[in-house]
């Protein structure tokens, strides 16, 4: 055991998702002392099944987490159930409802959300029958009509890639305008557009059934795919100056460390793409480096301490 | 009030519109479809209008996806108009009756 001042963390992990979690089970395992800050509301949480996990693959998400609190809580790691208001260097992570941790080293796994269109029917209907992700949901609704919003610079991309789920796939530029390159392309894999203004999505018993028009007409669909805006719940990297890149997610090494020292980013905070089973095996990377940053300082204290034995010990 | 008009089955096709002696309006809808609900009075109403003269169908696109099919609808309300056993006219959107008689001129009393 790190024998670290008992008031101060070596590690808080903020964000109790995939990332996060692995993160603190990879550390808890190697004996340090983390706590994980978490407020309960995962980007997943819409879809009943989280897919692409090899030996988890229709686990619940909420399973998953249930499941992941429970292993990372009996290597002794601290779950908090609390916000995060604000990280200061040094590190202090101040939380909402005025207690503070303290940290050797802090990670941000708080995710991202999506930000979806105003279309009515794309907010009710998101993670059932209302999808972005192919790879998490596509296989689940292959061969049926699909649809792909034009309601991001992505999109035609998007509908270019969700034709291999389906033959049937139905372009809706909605107030995007199509290039003849995009056009040709569309046409080339065989998916049809339908122009003009997406005026809502048809829902009948629970079930999406088209997307209506605004000129008066709609276009029988089982599954509509949107391209969301993803924006990540990065405040707290902010505060603390963190390097961006050009999308406006924070730059990280291999393993996740920040520009920062000590400050490390994991899972979709820092990469949109990765899915569930990315995040974890990002944060149980981060962990295993983290460990050796904390051991590094740990010897390095120690020969201090060997070499100057008469010194009184202050921390 | 008008009454509802027959519902086309892919079975009574071949009898009911290619061999049908008077031009038949086919009107492709789906029951959970706005626009092709409001069409729905334009068209019972049209239909008793040209009683002998037009013969007017409906097919539930969900109930008869194969017929959808072999006319490539793919939007609906859609329209279909067939004369002497052969399609006509085709075309997509809700109207107001006076456009839907203009589009069917040709073919009314």
């Amino acid at each position: 055991m790190s024998d670290t001042s008992k008031d101060i963390y070596d590690v808080v992990v903020i964000g109790g998702g995939a990332a996060g979690l692995n993160t603190a089970l990879l550390l808890g395992r190697s004996r340090r002392k983390v706590a994980v800050v978490d407020g309960g509301k995962p980007r997943n949480a819409p879809a009943e099944q989280m897919m692409g996990f090899l030996s988890r693959d229709g686990m619940s998400p909420a399973a998953l987490l249930e499941v992941g609190r429970k292993e990372v809580a009996g290597y002794g790691v601290d779950l908090i159930d609390a916000q995060v208001e604000s990280v200061e260097k040094g590190f202090v992570v101040q939380l909402a409802g005025g207690a503070a941790l303290r940290a050797r080293h802090v990670v941000v796994a708080t995710g991202l959300r999506d930000e979806l269109p105003e279309i009515p029917g794309v907010r009710e209907r998101w993670g059932k029958d209302l999808l972005h992700c192919p790879y998490c949901h596509g296989y689940e609704v292959r061969d049926q009509a699909f649809g792909v919003l034009g309601t991001h610079p992505n999109a035609v991309n998007h509908a270019l890639l969700l034709r291999q789920w389906s033959d049937d796939v139905v372009f809706f530029p909605h107030t995007m305008e199509i290039t003849d390159e995009d056009r040709e392309k569309l046409a080339a894999r065989r998916i049809r557009i339908a122009e003009g203004e997406v005026k809502w999505l048809v829902v009948e018993d629970d079930r999406l059934r088209g997307v209506e028009l605004s000129e008066g007409r709609v276009v029988p669909r089982e599954a509509v795919f949107v391209f969301p805006r993803m924006v990540p719940n990065d405040a707290l990297l902010d505060g603390l100056g963190c390097d961006k890149d050009a999308m406006g997610f924070v730059t990280t090494d291999g393993v996740g460390r920040t520009s920062v020292p000590g400050l490390w980013a994991v899972g979709n905070v820092a990469d949109p793409r990765a899915q569930v089973v990315t995040a974890a095996g990002q944060g149980s990377a981060a962990g295993f480096a983290l460990n050796h940053d904390l051991l590094a300082d740990d010897i390095a204290r120690d020969l201090e301490d060997y070499r100057n034995p008469a010194e009184p010990i202050v921390r | 009030m008008a009454k509802p008009v027959d519902a086309l089955t892919e079975d009574a096709f071949p009898t009911r519109v290619l061999e049908a002696t008077t031009p038949v309006l086919i009107q492709f809808w789906a029951p959970w479809c706005a626009p092709c609900r409001m069409m729905t009075p334009i068209i019972e109403k049209l239909a008793e209008e040209q009683t002998g003269q037009l013969d007017v169908v409906k097919v539930n696109v969900d109930d008869e996806p194969s017929l959808a099919i072999q006319h490539g609808v793919s939007s609906i309300p859609a329209f279909i108009v067939y004369a002497d056993g052969e399609r006509k006219e085709q075309w997509v959107g809700a109207s107001p009756k006076p456009v839907l008689e203009r589009t069917l001129a040709a073919y009314l009393r």
